[in-house]
């Protein structure tokens, strides 16, 4: 029974694991997960796993992976309704009215190539490489409107469609990390310092995009603002009029990229654990405080760029035997030939600016109220910070150990406005071998069209040396 | 142990249903239907256009656009280049083979020259042969004493010439026979007998030399016309008569008397003869040209190439050369000449460049060439036979004429152009019906006339339009403008058809636009006097061609013209359209007003679908006072609605219709200058549904 238990429980892991591969989301369900060693990448100082030895092997110990939008995918692509109602129809308006001023759409990838921790005596030492990626796009809600009533309403006008930034980096973090019991069964305190190895980024520094109607529709003027920063192992190409025709990868060496160490960082993590009574414990961390600075591969483009469209002027069309003649193919060709390289870059408008990159930090304060020995509640506020973009999440959830062998928390979390996540943790001890799962949105997987967001975090540990 | 078994269990049930909620990201199930319908405005085209460029822009057919230097009126000219064009060859024949013969040409007299025989008779001879009492002088002879007088009575004493190698026999029509006494005895003779032709046997001749004195000479001339000749031929003496000397003289036995024979200045009729190298003088005659027109007259030509070939043909013994000469057929100022074998082989002689004259015989001044040749007879090798009536003739062929210029009398011609008809082909006018009139257009007839006749043209012709409407030009007759001399070149003329003189108005209001057909004659040297010094003239190139042009000055009166075009079109293109807004913002410098309304059809069904509302697009320039331009500025809105894109969709035609308005409700005239502008934008506001 417990052999075919045993089965089923890593079946299941393993099918949740799919899932959360292709929908997962931040978790913060895992912090006050018993049993599981993973709770210091959130706070330091908090080690919920009593082991002595914790080992990750490179690929296994975890996987990371959350995907973050304003928006769900039901705002824009749902179910019709009517002659409609087996189909999926694109819903602009729907999506339209879902959006905020500004949106964004995030992603995070993360996954642990090493790990080891070790507890002596009052304190707990750690070591972890890890490789992390970040993408984000983030657009105005004005160019969703634009594109859904056109422009024929703003006339008049000098319609800003916002800003629109595509950010991303990745980086290979080495981490050190240090906790000690400061005071006995009441105060714990954790530092990790990480040094960060940038591989890429692209960072839109600025990307604002303008259209102004006449109000006699005479003319159109487009005018763009545009600031990228860019650190990748490619070199700009040129036409023969000086025009960016795109980027050369010719030079790319993969194990070069893997191994750079031109672009160095740092990052640090502090946390706290306090035992307020024998069954209130708070905790409180800060994640991430850092940034990378490339050096290496640095290209920037900047340019500002204005085209007024008045229509094409067709009037040395009309007459062949005229000497000024010109052909309306070719006036047409001409003139988009003109609107490209309005906004297209030159080589005056590319340099190498040089480039930072701010690491997301993440604010965790929470505090967990114990039920009994192998149970116990918890609330857990986080904030999440990258540039313009913050996002607060506060979660509360039950968290039991049951049999010593199988952790099991259960969680419920307002993210943003977003108030329909139920998360889900589990953790299935086979002697030594832990397998865990985490996601802070089960509800993703019933609709995933639906959800904002999705997370998940799977993995496997080594423990040796557990206490209980 | 089972309740956490069944929680598990439940959990894992409750992860793997909900995990196969997948229903809302099957995209295979995405509709093409987008609830996303932006509305668009942008400006689509401007353009500041002249008339002058609008009309350059549809005029795709043979048709020219002018404008007046000074008001800068314009002007649809249409051209039609050899809209009949008759070459001269097409009405006058010139063949390029003329053929002569002279027939048989009699040789005539020859002259042989001058004969010459003597014969010296010596006193020894004289001695022997005669009695009377002179055989005794041969006792005296080496001394010296008085010659003795003595008296021969006769009878004739006989004494042969040498024979001639002249000839053996021939006869006379002329010439004069010379006997010559010469006395180289000491003594005074008198002297009688004859000349006698042994060979026929009679006497040429009778001869007395009276007291011809010691070394004296006597010549006795006598015709010899007539007369048949042998080359045996002797002297006979009748009487010897001497009076002597009275003074002493030496004898000599060897002293003569001499007699000569000669004959002078013959002519020759025939014979058997030696002939002598002469030129036999004056023959000639003429080649009469023949044309296919009987009543074609030349009076002079000059070639561009052609061939002189003469042939002989010799019926006499002669052998020899015959200079020819055509004195009236010149090369750089000198007349054509040959010396031709009359051995029987032809002679070529080039006349490319020459002039020819044929107006040289008094009895007719035209068509006439005179010849003239001369005969340089050989060396005759031995006797030949001769008689004056073998004849030579000559075989004359001109070959492969080609004429650069030719006067004459043409004589009078008519030639009937040949009905035809042609099409406009402009564009303009094809596209356009209703009502409109040029307010003073011009057809013009172009002549260009190489030709040097006096000619008129009398044509017409009949324009129909689409509607199988027809109208006469009814043009005026025309005289064709005539070069003043080959040299001259062409030369044109033009004949204007305006509303005065033809009925021009009409006849381009109806418009032409289906076919134009014409006809006519022309007549030349219709009441023209041809004469020697008014003569007609052609070249080789000469033509007469008339061009056609239409001048239409674009004065115009238009009331409700209206013009389509239909363009094909697939409607399901705009099924993303709903509705579309044309916004024409225009500054129109043109004195038209201009609606516009589309028609959307089916050409298969040939049904209308559907039809736009009809929007004045353009509204007229107005005139000041001074009749000046003044641009009118508008904004007109060209909208197709819903209802209009349905149609429009269902279409796969378009036909765009149009009415055009002259100033005034179309009374006015609406004058078109080439500089007047349309300045126009514009902004297409659409709503799409994607």
């Amino acid at each position: 029974m417990k052999n075919i238990f045993t089965k089923i429980c890593v079946f299941s892991l393993i099918m949740m694991a799919i899932h959360s591969t292709i929908w997962a989301q931040e978790s913060t369900t895992l912090q006050f997960m018993k049993g599981v060693p993973q709770s210091d990448l959130q706070n330091p100082a908090l080690h919920n796993d009593s082991s002595k030895v914790v080992f990750g092997l490179p690929g296994l110990s975890g996987m990371y992976f959350d995907f973050n939008s304003n928006f769900a995918i039901n705002d824009l692509i749902h179910k019709g309704t009517g002659s409609l109602a087996d189909s999926l129809v694109l819903d602009v308006n729907g999506f339209h009215n879902s959006l905020k001023a500004t949106n964004s759409i995030e992603e995070h990838i993360s996954m642990p190539l090493f790990y080891l921790g070790f507890r002596s005596k009052k304190s707990f030492f750690s070591i972890g490489i890890t490789e992390k990626e970040n993408a984000q796009f983030t657009f105005d809600k004005s160019l969703i409107t634009f594109l859904k009533d056109g422009n024929a309403p703003y006339m008049g006008q000098n319609f800003d469609l916002g800003n629109l930034k595509m950010n991303a980096f990745d980086y290979t973090e080495i981490a050190f990390g240090y906790s000690n019991e400061i005071i006995k069964n009441k105060l714990t305190v954790g530092l990790k310092l990480k040094a960060l190895m940038g591989k890429f980024a692209v960072q839109t520094e600025r990307m604002n995009l303008k259209v102004e109607t006449a109000a006699d529709g005479s003319s159109l003027n487009l005018s763009s603002d545009m600031k990228i920063n860019m650190a990748i192992p490619a070199t700009p190409d040129y036409d023969q009029d000086n025009f960016l025709t795109g980027m050369n990868t010719d030079n790319f060496k993969p194990k070069d990229f893997l191994m750079q160490t031109g672009n160095m960082g740092m990052t640090f993590d502090l946390g706290a654990v306090y035992k307020l009574t024998p069954k209130i414990t708070i905790s409180g961390s800060i994640v991430d405080i850092g940034k990378i600075s490339f050096k290496k591969d640095l290209v920037s483009m900047g340019k500002v760029s204005n085209y007024n469209w008045v229509g094409i002027d067709f009037s040395n069309s009309i007459d062949s035997t005229n000497a000024n003649y010109i052909a309306p193919a070719k006036l047409v060709e001409n003139e988009t030939t003109k609107l490209g390289n309005s906004f297209k870059p030159q080589k005056s408008n590319i340099g190498s600016d040089p480039l930072e990159v701010k690491i997301p930090t993440k604010y965790y304060l929470g505090g967990t109220y114990q039920i009994n020995n192998n149970f116990n509640v918890g609330l857990l506020d986080r904030i999440y910070k990258n540039g313009a973009i913050s996002r607060n999440t506060l979660t509360l959830s039950a968290n039991a150990l049951l049999g010593k062998f199988f952790s099991l928390t259960g969680s419920y979390s307002i993210v943003g406005d977003a108030y329909n996540n139920l998360g889900l943790g589990m953790a299935l001890r086979l002697g030594i071998m832990q397998l865990y799962f985490v996601s802070d949105n089960l509800m993703a997987l019933s609709d995933p069209a639906k959800a904002k967001f999705v997370n998940a975090h799977v993995g496997m540990n080594f423990l040796f040396g557990r206490r209980n | 142990m089972k309740q956490l078994s069944l929680v598990i269990w439940s959990l894992l049930l409750l992860v793997i249903l909900n995990g196969c909620n997948m229903d809302s990201l099957d995209f295979n199930k995405l509709s093409k239907e987008v609830n996303l319908s932006p509305e668009i405005v942008a400006p689509l085209a401007k353009a500041n256009i002249t008339v002058w460029d609008l009309l350059k822009s549809v005029n795709q057919g043979p048709t020219d656009i002018t404008k007046d230097p000074g008001t800068g009126l314009v002007r649809i000219v249409y051209k039609q280049n050899d809209l009949f064009k008759y070459k001269v060859s097409d009405f006058l024949s010139f063949p390029p083979l003329q053929s002569f013969t002279s027939g048989d040409k009699e040789l005539g007299v020859i002259s042989p020259g001058n004969i010459s025989v003597s014969r010296n008779i010596t006193l020894s001879e004289l001695a022997g042969t005669l009695a009377g009492g002179l055989e005794t002088i041969t006792a005296y002879d080496g001394m010296t004493v008085p010659f003795p007088a003595n008296s021969y009575p006769g009878p004739a004493a006989v004494f042969n010439v040498e024979q001639s190698n002249e000839y053996t026999s021939i006869t006379l029509s002329g010439g004069n026979l010379e006997v010559t006494f010469e006395n180289k005895l000491k003594v005074p003779v008198t002297l009688t007998g004859s000349l006698f032709d042994s060979g026929n046997n009679q006497k040429i001749t009778d001869f007395t030399f009276s007291n011809v004195l010691a070394n004296g000479t006597s010549v006795k001339t006598v015709s010899l016309s007539g007369l048949k000749l042998s080359n045996i031929v002797e002297f006979r003496i009748l009487t010897f008569e001497t009076s002597g000397s009275t003074l002493p003289v030496n004898i000599n036995l060897k002293d003569y008397i001499k007699l000569t024979f000669g004959l002078k200045d013959l002519k020759i009729s025939s014979g058997n003869l030696m002939v002598k190298s002469q030129v036999l003088q004056g023959f000639s005659g003429i080649l009469s040209f023949v044309f296919p027109e009987p009543d074609m007259k030349a009076y002079a030509m000059v070639l561009k190439s052609g061939k002189l070939i003469i042939k002989t043909t010799n019926k006499s013994k002669l052998s020899g050369a015959m200079n020819f000469t055509l004195k009236e057929i010149k090369m750089n100022g000198v007349p054509v000449s040959a010396n031709i074998p009359f051995d029987g082989s032809s002679t070529s002689i080039d006349l490319t460049g020459a002039v020819v004259n044929f107006a040289t015989d008094p009895t007719q001044l035209y068509n006439r060439i005179p010849y003239s040749y001369s005969l340089q007879l050989a060396n005759s090798n031995g006797y030949v036979d001769y008689f004056s009536t073998d004849v030579l003739k000559m075989d004359i062929t001109l070959d492969k004429l080609a004429y650069q210029s030719i006067h004459g009398d043409f004589g009078k011609r008519q030639v009937q152009i040949d009905p035809g008809s042609f099409n406009l082909n402009l564009d303009m006018l094809n596209k356009i019906t209703g009502n409109f009139k040029l307010v003073n257009p011009m057809l013009e007839m172009i002549i260009h006339n190489s030709i040097g006749m006096p000619a008129s043209v009398n044509m017409n012709f009949n324009g129909s339009n689409k509607a199988g409407k027809t109208e006469a030009l009814n043009p005026p007759a025309f005289d064709v403008p005539v070069p003043g001399s080959t040299d001259s070149g062409t030369i044109t003329k033009s004949i204007i058809c305006d509303k005065q003189n033809s009925n021009v108005v009409n006849f381009i209001a109806l418009p032409p636009t289906g076919q134009i057909s014409y006809g006519g004659k022309i007549d030349f040297n219709k009441g023209n006097e041809v004469s020697l010094a008014n003569p007609n003239f052609i070249v080789s190139d000469s033509n007469l061609a008339v061009d056609l042009a239409l001048n239409l000055p674009m004065e115009l009166q238009i009331s409700n013209l209206s013009f389509k075009d239909t363009s094909a079109i697939s409607g399901k293109d705009y099924d993303k359209i709903e509705s579309v807004d044309l916004i024409l913002n225009a500054t129109n410098g043109i004195p038209l007003d201009v609606e516009m309304q589309l028609f959307f059809i089916d050409t298969i069904s040939k049904t209308q679908l559907g039809l736009s509302k009809k929007v004045k697009i353009l509204k007229a320039a107005e005139l000041d006072a001074k009749g000046a331009i003044i641009p009118v500025k508008s904004s007109q809105t060209f909208s197709l609605d819903q209802s209009d894109m349905g149609s429009l969709r269902k279409a796969n035609g378009i036909v765009f219709s149009g009415t055009v308005n002259s100033p005034s409700g179309g009374t006015g005239v609406a004058s078109i200058l080439s500089d007047s502008k349309i300045d126009l934008n514009v902004v297409i506001k659409t709503k799409v549904n994607l």
